[in-house]
């Protein structure tokens, strides 16, 4: 059996990234999955990354529903009315 | 008519905040998201008949909404190609060693615990800072992806790139937001 040639973290970290955007190959999931075994960095930061798209997703609902800090100003909403009935 | 006139009103002060809440996520523009907001408004006034009664009102704004985000951001980058590719290249080649390709320093030790970051405003407010350090085209990518949840193929268009140049800025966003959130948030908060 050929030997899998092990890849750098750059590699890794691309891989990593890509396998959020794409179906990665075989070949490209084997050297990952090798290089985040034996790379405590890695395997950290493909843990780290993964998670930032869960924060993001749970970012959006909340900031959908509670809307905390972005609000119109109510000359901005009397603005919107009056164009909407000039309309 | 009259009806339609209270009725505009009305949809303005319900779900007014909302979508300016969701257009200025989005564009990071005040103005602009101010104009997105009401430019849905007048679709929506346009086009009341094809509304379908069992769809929320709420849900049929959103969905006017990001159309017209997406539009503007197919127009702003079909008048302003480029990249900010040098930029973010650099940046994240500091990371690694140039002749071995390993990494320079091992990563602070930190996890997202979604649920205790919720109902941290500071936190969100790190996160917001992390993202406008982000040059505008890696930007609206990233957003686009990790908020908008799009396919990569519809931000491609959007964005007139070809998916191998979507995910290379991809890597890139993550990588600095990674780092920008060690930085700003998780060592700050554990020292």
């Amino acid at each position: 059996m050929k030997m899998m040639p092990m890849i750098s973290c750059r590699e890794a970290s691309r891989l990593m990234s890509e396998k959020m955007d794409r179906g990665l190959g075989l070949a490209e999931r084997l050297s990952l999955g090798l290089h985040l075994a034996m790379c405590r960095g890695c395997s950290m930061i493909a843990k780290q990354i993964t998670g930032l798209r869960k924060l993001f997703r749970l970012y959006r609902r909340i900031a959908l529903k509670k809307n905390l800090r972005d609000r119109l100003s109510p000359e901005q909403k009397e603005q919107i009315k009056q164009k909407l009935k000039s309309i | 008519m009259l009806q339609n006139l209270s009725k505009s009103d009305e949809w303005v002060d319900l779900h007014g905040d909302m979508l300016y809440g969701y257009a200025l996520k989005m564009v990071a523009d005040p103005i602009l998201a101010q104009d997105l907001v009401q430019e849905t408004f007048l679709a929506a006034l346009n086009s009341r008949k094809s509304f379908k009664k069992q769809s929320h009102e709420k849900t049929w704004f959103c969905g006017i909404l990001k159309h017209k985000i997406l539009d503007h951001l197919r127009h702003k980058y079909r008048e302003m190609p480029g990249s900010d590719g040098d930029v973010t290249e650099k940046a994240v080649d500091a990371f690694f060693d140039n002749a071995s390709g390993m990494l320079k320093k091992m990563p602070s030790a930190w996890q997202v615990h979604p649920s205790e970051l919720i109902e941290k405003e500071e936190f969100w407010s790190a996160l917001h800072t992390c993202l406008d350090h982000l040059p505008e085209k890696t930007r609206d990518a990233f957003k686009l992806r990790e908020l908008e949840e799009e396919k990569t193929e519809d931000i491609c268009k959007v964005l007139d790139i070809t998916a191998t140049n979507l995910w290379v800025i991809l890597h890139r966003a993550r990588v600095l937001m990674r780092s920008c959130l060690e930085k700003n948030w998780f060592k700050a908060e554990n020292s």
